[in-house]
């Protein structure tokens, strides 16, 4: 009965590739939601994950690392440094900033770090100066990527020029890209004084962040303290949850679209081949047997469709990313094996209106003219 | 009769609404033995092709009983019907009806697969069958580049592959020319006579009356049985 499936696509050769491109361009769209679903949130919440710190403190209302109107005088630092458990604490100061280069606009987080312990600094710096004075600004890989920006180069805004002298990979937070300095600077740059956005404190081995954070907000009743990990998930989610509606509907629309085309193309084919059917029928042949016929074509074309698919994602996403970094595609195996178990889901709906043509075939017409 | 394979008892067939409605078969009854080929003939509309598809368990009768091999069809559920058509008849049409997109051998051993022959034991079935026939230079060919005489032979040798008792034929020369048409009524009168089936077969063409052993007559959904060579007599032309 495989073998008959087989032959019967073949034997509609455009018919197949067309359902199976169909069912292909479903896998492919939902392949890369996925994909960048997974991109964003791997990465987005990846950098304050990488802090090496494991509480945040900041102005009480702030949300999220993207979303921070926090400002903090530098008694909230002596404060923390105060309290018990506390190993060490530093500050951070960041700003979402416009630059120019060459009369181009140039957006970025600007990110001022405690050169010194590194913590709050990038993640891995992989071309240039590791350690970033005065007007020096070590900028993401991405930034560099997109708008061309090199070690070197100049960025200005107002009075104040930056140079550019190290290339670092791990800050980009999709809507924009992570630019770092050192604290000291930046402050004196943005005419803050003393100030910073947040404090990140590292606590003494063994000691819960969620406890000290609470003992700590009790006393200061105008901060919040959030843990390594709450914070990077509430930064996930101010920039996921935006866009997963979108991911959602994208999704479902090609699940529908490739039920549609296959539906359409097996049903057609289906139509073509009553008499056939029918003649399956008289010569002994049940409804079962040609439910599992129509059902293995429509797997088959499905599973054709999904391989397809998926080569195209993995086509593409080697070059979505050179092309529009802001699409971080990161496609798991996991995911790859959901997009296929919906394909197939897709493929067995597709074949319910077949198949109740050819439970409605007549064997009797083998015998009429 | 004793060995009567393939009983039709008092079938009656009405189509169409109680307003309007068109006896295809009136009462006819009709019983078919083992090595006999019996060919049904009579003018279009005279209900032949809804005979066989009574007989041959692809429609229930308005009234009347058909029994094949002792089992009562006419009373079976589809699935039922189904197993009997698949080892207990073989089909043979006007136009071949073999699935095109298979070769010749792939055609038997999907049929023989659905009565549970698979792999060796399949392909040995097929083998001796598609020799019988004289189509083993045949059997890697695809349907489609076969000529009608060899359609119609490897049709045959599906209608056979499973050892059933009854052959039905509707117009089984229909499609094809004197010779060929020839050659296959000399199949199936071997294949009554020699392999002991009961073949029951529709026809118009008078040039395979000289391969029946009985010949009925079906007109207005009426049943008259007549020899052959009586037939012959009537009807002119003898090839
Ligand atoms: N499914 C059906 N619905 C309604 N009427 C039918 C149906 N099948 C057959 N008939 C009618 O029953 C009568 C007998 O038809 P049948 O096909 O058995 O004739 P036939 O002897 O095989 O004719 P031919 O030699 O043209 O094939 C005809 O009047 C036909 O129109
Ligand atoms: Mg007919």
């Amino acid at each position: 009965m495989t073998l008959l499936a087989l032959r019967n696509l073949v034997s509609e050769k455009t018919r197949f590739a067309f359902s199976a491109a169909g069912i292909g361009f479903a896998v492919f769209l939902i392949t890369m939601m996925l994909g960048l679903y997974q991109g964003w949130n791997t990465k987005v919440g990846g950098f304050v994950e990488t802090v090496d710190a494991d509480a945040w403190v900041a102005r009480k209302g702030t949300t999220d690392f993207i979303n921070a109107a926090s400002i903090l005088p530098d008694d909230v630092g002596s404060d923390i440094a105060a309290t018990n458990g506390v190993t060490s604490v530093h500050p951070l100061i960041v700003r979402l900033m416009s630059f120019e280069k060459d009369g181009k606009k140039v957006d970025l987080h600007l990110i001022g770090y405690d050169v010194a312990s590194g913590v709050g600094g990038p993640a891995k710096v992989t071309k240039g100066a590791k350690e970033p004075s005065g007007n020096q600004i070590i900028i993401d890989e991405t930034l560099s990527r997109t708008d061309g920006v090199k070690i070197g180069d100049e960025l200005k805004a107002g009075d104040m020029t930056l140079e550019v002298v190290g290339i670092a990979s791990g800050a980009n937070f999709a809507i924009s890209q992570g630019g770092f300095m050192d604290v000291d600077s930046a402050r004196e740059m943005l005419k803050m004084p003393g100030l910073s956005t947040f404090y990140l404190s590292r606590l003494d081995e063994g000691a819960d962040a969620r406890t000290w954070g609470d003992a700590f907000s009790a006393e200061h009743p105008d901060l919040a303290v959030f843990t390594s990990g709450e914070f990077a998930s509430a930064t996930r989610h101010r920039i996921l949850d935006n866009i997963v509606p979108i991911l959602f509907l994208i999704v479902g629309l090609a699940f529908v679209v490739g039920i549609a085309v296959t539906s359409l193309t097996i049903y057609t084919a289906t139509v073509e081949r009553a008499r056939e059917f029918g003649v399956m029928k008289a010569i002994g042949f049940d409804n079962t047997d040609l439910y599992k016929l129509v059902i293995s074509q429509s797997l088959i074309t499905g599973f054709l469709g999904f391989v397809w698919g998926a080569l195209l994602t993995y086509a593409l996403s080697q070059f979505v990313d050179l092309l529009v970094p802001q699409f971080l595609v990161n496609v798991r195996l996991v995911d790859l094996a959901f997009v296929l178990g919906a394909t197939l889901l897709m493929a067995a709906l597709a074949s319910i209106v077949p198949a109740r043509r050819v439970g409605a075939v007549d064997p009797a017409v083998v015998f009429r003219g | 009769m004793a060995n009567a394979v393939l009983e039709m008892i008092d079938v009656t067939q009405v189509f169409g609404d109680k307003a309007n409605p068109t006896y295809a078969l009136r009462s006819v009854s009709l019983q078919v033995e083992q090595r006999e080929v019996v060919i049904i003939m009579g003018p279009s509309g005279a209900g032949k092709s809804t005979m066989l598809s009574i007989a041959g368990g692809l429609l229930r009768p308005t009234a009347g009983r058909g029994v094949i091999d002792g089992t009562e069809i006419t009373r079976l559920g589809d699935r039922a019907l189904a197993a009997v058509r698949l080892r207990g008849i073989g089909f043979v049409f006007q136009d071949f009806n073999l699935l095109e997109s298979l070769n010749v051998i792939q055609n038997l051993e999907l049929v023989l697969a659905r009565a549970g022959v698979r792999g060796r034991a399949a392909t040995a079935r097929a083998h001796e069958i598609l020799r019988i026939l004289g189509l083993e230079q045949r059997m890697d060919y695809r349907v489609g580049l076969l000529s009608g005489g060899e359609r119609q032979r490897v049709a045959i040798a599906r209608a056979l592959c499973n050892n059933p008792t009854v052959i039905m034929a509707d117009e089984p020369t229909a499609s094809l020319d004197g010779k060929r048409g020839a050659e296959v009524m000399t199949m199936l009168r071997m294949i009554a006579h020699d392999m002991g089936k009961a073949v029951l077969m529709v026809s118009h063409d008078h040039r395979v009356l000289a391969y029946a052993d009985r010949v009925v007559w079906l007109q207005d959904g009426l049943l008259e049985n007549r020899e052959p060579e009586s037939m012959a007599t009537i009807a002119a032309p003898q090839h």
